[in-house]
């Protein structure tokens, strides 16, 4: 598990637009993250994180797996490649997290190909879903 | 949280089935900070965040989006070359829930597209 400044080793995202603060381990093809959302979270407005904030938690969900992945491929010592969103589908978001309760999300990598994965995620607050969504992620080389 | 912070509304236009606004950014915002240090690229979620300001700025009224059905991103947003931009929505009021399609131009240039459902939020 890494949490706090170790994040910063799987994704390039930096202050004041990280939006995960652990990340619980990887898979060949899955990755598992946690928010807790904080009262200063720069997509936090009237004590809920917004619809933004949800989807880039999955976004960075998403560039940490592919941040382990590099580290197994290129070395430990390799630094977070850039990366970007390339297509959201099927996103559904059912309520707005409040401050202090926290975020997990699970992703899985459904295809692959060169620089640009295919990913399905879902977010949990306990054991209540609150999103879920399609993300294509391509990475710079 | 990002109007007139991260980017300010410049303008308006409407059109035959849909009104484009026009829009600046700030590069100085921190957001341009971390995303990504010293290479500045608008957070595709705030590029969706712009749409919906300006969705909710037509509609009167502030919105959730629940269902973000789909969102193509084809051209990074940079706050150096693409300061000023475009925001073209075509929406669908049917009281509680708003259909909107939306892009982000300039010029001949898509930068991302979207299709969304979003619901009108009670104002607290």
């Amino acid at each position: 598990m890494q949490q706090g400044e170790e994040i910063k080793q799987l994704i390039p995202q930096r202050e004041p637009i990280m939006m995960i603060d652990t990340f619980y381990g990887a898979t060949e093809t899955t990755g598992k993250s946690g928010l807790t959302v904080l009262a200063d979270n720069v997509f936090c407005e009237d004590g809920q994180l917004r619809e933004m904030g949800v989807i880039e938690h999955i976004a960075q969900t998403c560039a940490a797996y592919n941040g382990v992945k590099n580290k197994k491929n290129n070395g430990v010592e390799s630094k977070p490649k850039l990366g970007y969103i390339g297509e959201i589908k099927k996103c559904q978001i059912a309520r707005l997290p409040r401050i202090g309760e926290q975020l997990v999300t699970e992703v899985e990598a459904t295809a692959q190909v060169m620089n640009v994965t295919l990913m399905e995620a879902t977010t949990k607050i306990g054991s209540e879903t609150i999103a879920s969504c399609q993300i294509k992620l391509f990475e710079e080389d | 949280m990002l109007k007139d912070d991260f980017f300010t509304i410049t303008g308006k236009e409407n059109g035959e089935g849909q009104v484009v606004y026009h829009i600046e950014l700030n590069p100085n915002h921190p957001i341009f900070r971390g995303h990504f240090p010293g290479n500045p690229i608008s957070p595709g979620v705030c590029n969706i965040g712009m749409i919906k300001v300006c969705a909710e700025e037509e509609t009167g009224s502030n919105l959730f989006i629940g269902n973000l059905k789909q969102c193509k991103f084809s051209h990074l947003v940079t706050p150096g070359e693409n300061k000023e931009l475009d925001i073209v929505l075509k929406l669908e009021d049917t009281g509680d829930i708003v259909k909107i399609a939306a892009s982000i131009i300039k010029g001949d240039t898509k930068f991302m597209e979207l299709k969304a459902e979003a619901s009108k939020e009670q104002k607290a």
